[in-house]
């Protein structure tokens, strides 16, 4: 079992706070890493992945620091976030390299189950140059494999991803955990994250914001007051409605838009078509005002 | 040396398009010396010092040097090598290899063919100046490659290495020869030509073979150091 620990970690550029004081463990199962972006996603995932050193704290696998040692390699595999690649190989080659890289003993026969593992065994033979992003992006995840580590970092391995080559990827992903695997994933896609993994670290600006099962931080992120935007047949009469309702936290109508702060968001919803219909009030759009994933997580850093 | 580095690092030259212009340099001198062996001209060093080892010879090195690595750091390519167990220190001395041969190739060799071209009877300065400039690519590469690890501007850095160091102030600090790759490659030149051959080097020999020496060890040294210490940047995201 591989652990990859992080230990009061902090990073910054010149007066820039990137991480602040990031304390986590990961270990085997697929680990989501989610936050907007420019949270500070990439800067940890580098270094975890050694490309990057901590300013402050540690960062370690298996006791062992991340940066400047490169034998960590040999249990840890990277899917870049950047495109790049070398368009003038074919996938195969471009494997068998990384195989002959790791010094595996048959890197023919390691780049053969890698590109099988992603499916990509009939376009092997085929230059990277011509592949779609999605294909390009499980090449990486081919090269990346090709040594069986036991950690696999992926930053934004969904970017540019088709719906169906996003499962296919979720799919692989899942597997390799359970075959004991340590994987970590960045996202700025609370649904990717959610459909993915067991456990997740949420950061914003920079610090964990929220850690632990993800159920868990749902309910956190559901179970809070709203905004909603309302717009209706009535307005002035569904405000009033709505005052005597259950779950309504607060109501205003400010240059002539409804707005209403919901206690709880589920709740709160059925509660609002109920009290529109016995008031035969119809609803025309009932738009939650703070819904990005932002509000979200700002609202997670408050707590 | 790793085979699996410098077969990529070769394709991966050759497939850039700055390779044109590898291409188009050696041939340029080439086109020169045709128009002297024409002209009937007799000022060697013209032709294999000012087109050759002055102006051809570091602009093809800075090519390949900055293009071997640098490229690769930039276009974020080099990863795929760096996430791997290949300790450093073989990367930069494949790239070192594969840069210095084909700078050689593209330098040295068509160094010759201009001597043998434009000057048909002074062969033995021909293939001086050849091995001159074949030391020089050596040196050069050793010091392009280092400042690709070390700055995005290797280009610009290498350009004004070259053009206001050893191009300008050389000529008027004679001091400065003693670390000018230009002068170590004449000196070369200068102690295989024929006593007589007019090889313009301020620099002896036996300052200029410690001197290179030194400073293909440092470089080397410090690409591998800074390639250790290789930092993914970019905005905090």
């Amino acid at each position: 079992m591989t652990t990859l620990q992080l230990t009061a970690v902090s990073r910054w550029y010149g007066n820039v706070v990137a991480v602040n004081d990031i304390t986590m463990t990961i270990g085997p199962g697929v680990t989501g890493l989610l936050g907007p972006n420019g949270a500070g996603k990439s800067t940890l995932l580098h270094m975890m992945a050694g490309f990057l050193p901590p300013s402050n704290g540690t960062v370690t696998i298996d006791g062992e620091p991340t940066w400047r040692r490169p034998k960590m390699y040999d249990v840890v595999g990277l899917v870049p976030e950047r495109e790049a690649a070398y368009t003038f190989l074919t996938a195969r080659e471009f494997v068998e390299a990384s195989a002959k890289l790791h010094r595996l003993s048959d890197p023919q026969q390691a780049a053969q189950r890698a590109l099988a593992t992603v499916e990509l065994t009939d376009a092997a033979d085929r230059k990277l140059g011509t592949f779609s992003k999605g294909m390009r992006q499980r090449a990486k995840v081919a090269s990346a494999l090709v040594h069986d580590p036991q950690v696999l970092l992926l930053d934004e391995p969904f970017n540019g991803m088709d719906p169906r080559q996003r499962l296919h990827m979720m799919d692989l992903l899942m597997r390799l955990a359970d075959a004991g695997r340590t994987v970590l994933f960045s996202s700025h896609i609370l649904e990717e994250v959610e459909r993915l993994s067991d456990i997740v670290q949420v950061v914003v600006s920079g610090r964990l914001a929220a850690s632990g099962d993800f159920r868990e931080i749902r309910r956190l992120m559901t179970d809070r007051p709203h905004v909603f935007t309302i717009r209706s047949t009535d307005d002035r009469r569904l405000a009033a409605a709505l005052m005597g309702a259950q779950h309504t936290a607060g109501v205003s109508i400010e240059g002539g838009v409804l707005q209403v702060h919901a206690a709880d968001f589920g709740s709160f919803t059925h509660a609002l078509a109920a009290t529109a219909r016995d008031h035969r009030i119809g609803l025309r759009e009932v738009i939650p005002a703070d819904e990005s994933l932002e509000s979200v997580f700002s609202y997670l850093v408050r707590r | 040396m790793n085979p699996v580095i410098a077969r990529i690092t070769y394709r991966a030259l050759l497939g850039r398009r700055r390779v044109l212009l590898l291409a188009l340099l050696p041939v340029v001198l080439l086109l020169l010396a045709v128009a002297f062996r024409a002209g009937n001209g007799t000022d060697t060093a013209t032709l294999l010092d000012h087109f050759g080892v002055t102006a051809l010879l570091p602009l093809v090195a800075l090519i390949v040097g900055t293009g071997v690595l640098g490229a690769e750091l930039e276009d974020g390519t080099a990863i795929y090598l760096l996430a791997t167990p290949t300790p450093r220190s073989t990367i930069v001395t494949t790239k070192f290899v594969v840069a210095a041969v084909m700078t050689v190739v593209f330098t040295a060799v068509p160094e010759f063919l201009a001597g043998i071209i434009a000057f048909p009877d002074r062969t033995r300065l021909s293939i001086a100046y050849a091995i001159g400039t074949a030391v020089g690519a050596v040196v050069y590469v050793a010091i392009f490659i280092a400042l690709s690890v070390a700055t995005r501007r290797a280009m610009a850095v290498g350009l004004i290495y070259v053009l206001v160091w050893e191009g300008l102030l050389a000529s008027f600090v004679s001091g400065i020869g003693v670390l000018s790759v230009q002068q170590y490659s004449l000196s070369v030149a200068h102690a295989l030509a024929k006593a007589g051959d007019e090889v313009p080097a301020t620099v002896s020999l036996p300052v200029a073979i410690p001197m290179l020496l030194v400073v293909i060890v440092a470089a080397t040294r410090l690409a591998i150091d800074r390639l250790s210490g290789y930092r993914i940047s970019g905005e905090p995201g």
